[in-house]
């Protein structure tokens, strides 16, 4: 398509006609001809050392290949990759401990309820035990204590055998003056 | 596929006929956002347009984009100058001297306008640029430079119809 072809620089007719009246407005030259101009040498030449200058920058212009750019940031990237893996390392460390201690106190926990049950279960037997021995003392100290029980059984007292009578020996009593005190 | 042309404007024959069209408009562009060296800045903007590997949909808007953008980098070290049209209109600068294209009375009347909505003008009526180059060059979108192309008629209206009422269409 040419520079100077009128479908490069399509414009709404509403867009020209606001130009129009916004140039009637300013008292500016109406549209102008843009494409009319014709170049001259001077400007030929210009256009053409600006393109050549174009040209050499283009093909100057030092373009650094994608593997040196991979080799500058490798040193990075390993950084980054040590440093997620042994982040990694530590949270798989830091689990399994926490799992270890988790699995640590369930077992204390059920060897608590095991040795709560187990001394439940011996205090539990004994108590049936001393509720079918007759002769248990627990049993007959809860047999004498009971508020109700008018008759006792003479077997549950304490008897202690005694050979010789109790005397009470007579009290050996004698008169003592004091000093100074005249004797009769 | 369309075959790859040789220059962004088609045949070397289009490449002179739009060289000869746009460096002296180009010129006076960079020249008239303050640049020092106007000539060289529109010829490094032809260098770096055909230096590039890939295609420019819109050349013209590309060269205007980027003389606007050089321009504004080489008066830079003035810091602080969020620079436009406006600095064009300041008497005493050469642009006025060189401007064969507006009289007096068009250039105050741009002046008046505020330098955004100036800016669209100026590229859409003077330039003679399309709404979607001037969208490309500015970096804004098309519905933007549609506003203030509508705005900166409507103070222009009112400059000359002082007091009178009218519909911003």
């Amino acid at each position: 398509m040419s520079w100077s072809d009128p479908a490069r620089r399509f414009e709404p007719a509403e867009d020209r006609a606001l130009r129009e009246e916004l140039a009637e407005l300013l008292g500016a030259p109406a549209s102008r001809n843009f494409f009319g101009v014709e170049p001259t040498p001077e400007l030929t030449a210009l256009a053409d050392k600006l393109r050549a200058e174009a040209d050499r920058r283009r093909h100057t212009s030092r373009k650094r290949p994608a593997w040196m750019l991979m080799a500058a940031a490798l040193p990075f990237l390993l950084a980054v990759a040590g440093v997620a893996s042994w982040g990694v390392q530590q949270k798989r460390r830091a689990d399994e401990a926490h799992l270890r201690a988790l699995q640590a106190a369930q077992e204390a926990q059920a060897q608590a309820e095991s040795a709560r049950r187990s001394t439940q279960e011996a205090s539990r037997s004994e108590m049936q035990r001393d509720r079918e021995d007759p002769r248990s003392p627990v049993r007959l100290a809860r047999q004498g204590s009971k508020p109700g029980g008018k008759v006792r059984n003479p077997d549950a007292e304490l008897v202690l055998p005694v050979d010789h009578p109790l005397q009470t020996p007579g009290l050996e009593t004698r008169q003592v003056k004091a000093q100074g005190q005249p004797q009769k | 596929m369309q075959p790859h042309s040789p220059t962004p404007f088609g045949d070397t024959r289009d490449f002179h006929s739009a060289f000869a069209e746009l460096y002296p408009r180009l010129v006076s562009y960079g020249r008239r956002y303050g640049a020092t060296y106007p000539e060289d800045i529109a010829q490094e903007a032809f260098v770096i347009l055909m230096q590039r590997e890939e295609p420019v949909e819109h050349p013209t808007a590309f060269l205007y984009g980027t003389v606007r953008t050089l321009s504004l980098t080489e008066r830079r070290p003035m810091k602080n100058q969020n620079l436009s049209l406006e600095s064009v209109m300041e008497p005493g600068r050469n642009a006025d001297a060189e401007d064969h294209l507006l009289n007096r009375e068009v250039r105050e009347r741009m002046r008046t306008l505020s330098p955004t909505f100036r800016e669209a003008l100026w590229l859409f009526v003077v330039e003679g640029l399309s709404i979607r180059e001037i969208a490309e060059i500015l970096s804004i979108p098309e519905a933007t430079v549609k506003t203030r192309i509508h705005r900166a008629k409507a103070q222009l209206r009112d400059q000359l119809n002082p007091g009178g009422a009218h519909v911003l269409v």
